[in-house]
């Protein structure tokens, strides 16, 4: 490994951006468009991980859906290790895909209920190795007992699983090819409370054991606060706040996420006096309101916010808002 | 956290963690263990059963027609011509037809024609049906439009009218191909093409419509991740969560197809004599059923009783191979 690979991030990601067209009418004419991911950049250390919060609907999963090429990106660049991952084709792209794995919000539908979990398990093995099959069952053996399940869980099916174990199998899965990267998207957000836990510490001390860096996408700021480092918060398919995990939760900047804050129920304190109510829901995508794409549910709107669209602005600690300067709050 | 619902206790798990470290052959296990519970859940359905056994019989006896026309030193195709419309009797256990042919030895290579025709069509209509709706569910887009408006088109077109035509054709006339489609097995396989041409569609239906259904789902997406090609994804992910409706629709179709080759030889158009069918035995019935009804009512409750007997088959996979029953 050269120098330049060991100090650039692993993954780069610049003015992604992914359009749905909207298709009607007899002709199936292009009517509209989804904006739903519209310029995000983003890196990611080796090692790092990198929190991706929003509401429902604000585009984070396609991102990472985007990122991993389950879509096709409508323009912007994804650097993984170097390599224009966003523009390589199929056949280009299948080595490097080892590299690059995903975790899924559902794991009642991860995983081929017609599969056994040694199938599942070694899937990739089979793909992207020239193992044996004696050999993948070993290595599947290995991956299972090292998330909490064992060689009693080869030949079952994963209807025999409870959503917890499910979701061990697919980290399994991810993590059987030592990837560098795995996008994890809403891990946790389909299971019990109770068992939440159990996969985000399953995550971290695998982590800690391989090294790999995460991307953790989530809509719950309690796991993200547990989880990451850095946190981007996402609103209508842009990035409207970035920082460290200290920053962010002591000085949130942008009034999206100060609302979001603020929505954390909290027991035994007082309220705050100045907390940010956030109503309604996220607007369309189709539409995007003009300006500054959160101010028809902003209380500190001002007319500039209507106008002109607000750039990401900050050292550091980033925010894409008109009433913020200087790492500071011009309102409320 | 319960393993939930397996018959297996804690002993044979501890015991079989240290085997299948070492596991043999994992991938032939997951085979039978989902068709034993199916297998299971098939064999507590009574009429099925009955329908599987009333078809092996059928089927052993068609096989085996050669052996027992050479055990009884019956002739399907010998003619007495003094003993037309024979009783029943020891030497022809069904009597004789008008040609003073047995009728018994006829209904065994009937059987044979009827059956051979009727299986080896569905399972040709559902190599294609398959192939048709997988590519059409899997990619979308345009190509999905083409091929579902071309089996729309085949399936707007009517059925007896085409059928009937395309029954008349000389098949052995086409360059070619056409080599292959002389004497019995040509109509056989002309046959055998006309039901194909025209029950695919059904099967290309099923088949889109399953793979559109699971095509979202997270496995195939991981599978996508993973870098699996497009054959892989369908062959080894999506056909065996797709197969159970496809498997029911093929035998409900073999008891149509028995239907279609009666109604096409009946009219004199589909296996043509003197080879027999269940279907041409019929062909005689205005003349026959005056003189001896036996040889017009046995084909055509052979003919009832397999179509019915398929029909419960089918019934029962249905049931057996419901994945929301799957608990066992």
């Amino acid at each position: 490994m050269s120098m330049t690979e060991t100090t650039a991030p692993l993954l780069k990601v610049s003015g992604i951006k992914k359009h749905f067209p909207i298709h009607s009418g007899i002709l199936m004419r292009q009517t509209d468009t989804v904006y739903a991911v519209d310029g995000i950049d983003l890196e990611v250390g080796r090692g790092e991980t990198i929190g991706l919060v929003g509401e429902s609907g604000c585009g984070k999963s396609t991102l990472g859906r985007t990122l991993i090429r389950i879509y096709e990106p409508t323009s912007g660049e994804v650097i993984f290790n170097g390599q224009p991952f966003h523009k390589m084709s199929r056949s280009q792209l299948r080595p490097h895909r080892k590299d690059i794995q995903m975790i899924f919000q559902d794991p009642y539908s991860s995983l081929n209920p017609r599969m056994t979990i040694a199938r599942i398990v070694a899937e990739p093995l089979r793909v992207h190795t020239d193992l044996d099959r004696q050999q993948r069952l070993q290595k599947v053996t290995q991956i299972l007992t090292k998330v909490g399940l064992g060689a009693w869980a080869l030949r079952r099916y994963p209807h025999e699983f409870s959503g917890g174990q499910r979701q061990r199998i697919a980290i399994a899965r991810a993590i059987i090819l030592q990837p560098q990267l795995i996008i994890a998207d809403e891990p946790v957000s389909a299971l019990d409370v109770s068992v939440q836990s159990q996969i985000l510490n399953l995550m971290k001390d695998i982590q800690a054991e391989m090294g790999m860096s995460y991307l953790f996408i989530a809509h719950d700021l309690a796991v993200v606060k547990h989880m990451c480092q850095t946190i981007a918060v996402m609103y209508l398919g842009k990035i409207v706040e970035y920082a460290d995990r200290e920053q962010l939760f002591s000085n949130p900047l942008h009034p999206y996420t100060k609302a979001l804050m603020d929505a954390i129920p909290v027991v035994g304190e007082k309220r705050l006096k100045d907390r940010v109510i956030l109503g309604g829901d996220v607007p369309s995508p189709i539409n995007p309101p003009s300006g500054c794409h959160f101010h028809p549910r902003c209380a500190y709107a001002k007319d500039i916010c209507k106008q002109k669209r607000p750039e990401i602005i900050g050292e550091g600690h980033q925010a894409r808002c008109h009433l913020v300067e200087n790492g500071k709050r011009n309102y409320g | 956290m319960a393993h939930t619902s397996t018959g297996i206790s804690d002993a044979f798990i501890a015991s079989s963690s240290e085997e299948s470290v070492k596991g043999i052959n994992v991938q032939e296990d997951a085979v039978k263990t989902y068709w034993a519970t199916v297998l299971s859940r098939f064999l507590k359905h009574k009429v099925a059963v009955g329908g599987v056994f009333m078809i092996l019989l059928l089927s052993l006896l068609a096989i085996f027609a050669d052996v027992i026309a050479s055990l009884t030193g019956l002739d399907p195709s010998a003619q007495k011509i003094l003993q037309r419309y024979g009783e029943w009797s020891t030497s022809h256990p069904l009597g004789t037809d008008e040609l003073g042919r047995d009728a018994f030895i006829r209904l065994l290579y009937g059987a044979r024609v009827s059956l051979a025709v009727a299986m080896l069509s569905a399972v040709a209509s559902m190599v294609v049906g398959i192939l048709v709706g997988s590519l059409a569910g899997y990619y979308g887009g345009k190509l999905d439009t083409v091929l579902m408006r071309v089996t729309d088109s085949f399936l707007a077109l009517p059925l007896i009218p085409i059928l009937i035509l395309m029954a008349a054709l000389d098949f052995g006339k086409i360059p070619v191909v056409g080599a292959y489609m002389q004497g019995d097995e040509g109509s056989i396989l002309k046959l055998i093409i006309i039901f194909v041409s025209f029950s695919w569609m059904v099967q290309a239906r099923l088949v889109r419509g399953a793979i559109l259904s699971i095509k979202k789902n997270e496995y195939v997406l991981a599978a996508r991740t993973m870098g699996q090609s497009d054959w892989s994804i369908i062959v080894r992910e999506m056909l065996p969560n797709v197969l159970a409706p496809v498997i029911v629709a093929v035998t409900l179709a073999v008891g149509q197809n028995i239907l279609f080759e009666a109604a096409l030889s009946f009219l004199g158009l589909g296996i043509q004599p003197p080879t027999a069918s269940w279907g041409n035995m019929l062909n005689n019935a205005l003349e026959s059923i005056n003189n001896r009804p036996s040889l017009v009512v046995i084909p055509g409750i052979l003919i009832l009783i397999t179509v019915m007997s398929f029909n419960f088959l089918g019934d029962g996979l249905q049931d057996a191979m419901d994945p929301k029953a799957s608990k066992s």
